[in-house]
């Protein structure tokens, strides 16, 4: 019976809880838009990437509209990352490295400008392609 | 004289023993059984193989159909075990099967899984006494090919969304207190996942969160600390992206470590469909449905999943905060 309790205080000892390895110069990003909201998200399976698309109130006015033009004012940021399986739960997937970070911009006279302000692009196109892509994102959907 | 302290020293080496056993005998007098329950319906839809290696291994606990050994009923074991096989049929019971949607049944299986995988079930503790119940890397390989075939079904975190309607004036509450709050509109997205039942998801984390995050505080997360996660439908485009379609539901984790304590100080709740129908019939539902996989695949960040993956640079943090 003693042999019985031994077991079960080894048992609780072995039971205390395992914390991860430590990831020497990596840290957790959490992205800081600035003064910009989160307005979409995509997923990209075929070059396992996560975007999330921030902007401001022109840019949500103006992908909510059905035109998806960019009105005066508009400020969008497009933020890819490469995403992996989940390590702490099989099934699910969660975004990793961060890979871009495009932004578009449109004056007072409606003239809008591209820039890849961080990374580089998983498939390179033209500034207007990816102007274009980004204007077809939709605010997501909460009640 | 010799023999008088011989006798002396006999009866001190049997006076100890016969007192433990004296007090273990009165022990029994407080031993409870187990509560017996029917059984109302098995996996039946399962393979034979996939259900041998849950009988096996799972069944003593997580099911109305223990079969205990003598060292399991005796008291003080049999109290750990009592408290155990209630947990575990609280949390799953494979007797009960039947009262799970299809939905439900693939978030168990994968839950299953996970618990297997991560060597977090069976318990460390009870594979101790019952080594037979240990899962070898062959049983979890037949579980995954299972658990895999199922994935085209709806898991338990997408409820189906209640019907369309008005969104309704006064936010909802879940049955332990957690409120409802579109305030999370506003706030810094976290991190973005995906999940086996086809749905697509947001983080968002209000100040304290991020900051809990961005330094990496989470034992324990402070006070005040909420993460909400977004969950809407996949919609596949025509090239293949996927984009967030409807709305499935928003899953709250709010930190007060004094209001709930029985859920490691998480206060768990789901609103799902347009309506926000909070989750639960009562303040009960989070230590039986939220707090186990939590608890046992998720300690190393506090209990929460879905924390960005530490594999950027430090420098990188520091660039991207000073833009």
């Amino acid at each position: 019976m003693n042999r019985l309790f031994y077991l079960l205080l080894l048992a609780a000892f072995f039971t205390a809880c395992k914390n991860e390895r430590p990831a020497n110069g990596q840290s957790r990003i959490v992205f800081e838009p600035g003064g910009l909201k989160f307005i979409a998200s995509s997923l990209h399976p075929k070059q396992e990437t996560m975007s999330a698309l921030y902007g401001n109130d022109s840019a949500l006015q103006s992908l909510a509209g059905s035109e998806h033009q960019t009105t005066a004012g508009t400020m969008i940021k497009l933020v890819t990352w490469r995403y992996h399986d989940n390590p702490q739960y099989f099934g699910g997937k969660i975004n990793g490295e961060l890979l871009s970070i495009e932004s578009i911009q449109t004056d007072s006279r409606g003239a809008v400008t591209y820039h890849l302000d961080f990374g580089t692009l998983q498939r390179p196109a033209a500034p207007t392609a990816r102007i274009a892509y980004i204007m077809t994102y939709k605010p997501v959907q909460i009640p | 004289m010799e023999t008088t302290k011989n006798t002396k020293r006999i009866k001190r080496i049997y006076i100890i023993p016969a007192a433990i056993v004296a007090v273990l005998i009165g022990l029994q007098l407080f031993n409870q059984p187990i509560a017996s329950k029917p059984v109302t319906g098995h996996m039946d839809e399962a393979p034979a193989a996939v259900l041998a290696i849950l009988q096996r291994s799972c069944y003593n606990c997580h099911s109305n159909e223990q079969k205990l050994s003598w060292f399991d009923q005796l008291a003080p074991a049999s109290w750990a075990v009592k408290k155990d096989v209630d947990r575990a049929r609280e949390v799953m019971n494979l007797s009960e099967w039947d009262k799970l949607s299809s939905g439900e049944r693939t978030g168990k299986m994968y839950a299953i899984l996970n618990m297997m995988q991560a060597g977090k079930m069976p318990l460390r503790e009870y594979l101790l006494l019952h080594p037979g119940a240990k899962v070898s890397e062959q049983d979890i390989e037949v579980v995954k090919k299972y658990t895999l075939s199922l994935s085209g079904n709806q898991a338990p975190h997408s409820t189906p969304p209640a019907a369309a309607g008005a969104v309704p004036k006064a936010f909802p509450v879940s049955p332990n207190g957690v409120k409802y709050t579109d305030a999370f509109k506003q706030w810094t997205v976290i991190s973005m996942s995906t999940l086996f039942d086809h749905s697509i998801r947001v983080i968002y984390g209000n100040d304290i969160a991020v900051k809990a995050v961005r330094e990496e505080n989470f034992f324990p997360w402070p006070d005040g600390a909420i993460v909400v996660k977004a969950v809407w439908k996949q919609e596949e485009q025509p090239d293949g992206e996927i984009r967030p379609g409807e709305f499935v539901n928003a899953q709250f984790m709010e930190k007060n470590a004094e209001k709930y304590k029985t859920t490691e100080g998480w206060g768990f709740a789901k609103f799902s469909g347009q309506k926000l129908v909070p989750t639960g019939k009562d303040a009960l539902f989070a230590q039986q449905s939220c707090i186990s996989c939590h608890r046992q695949l998720a300690a190393s960040t506090g209990f929460l999943f879905d924390v960005p993956m530490k594999v950027n640079p430090t420098s990188l943090t520091e660039k991207i905060l000073s833009k």
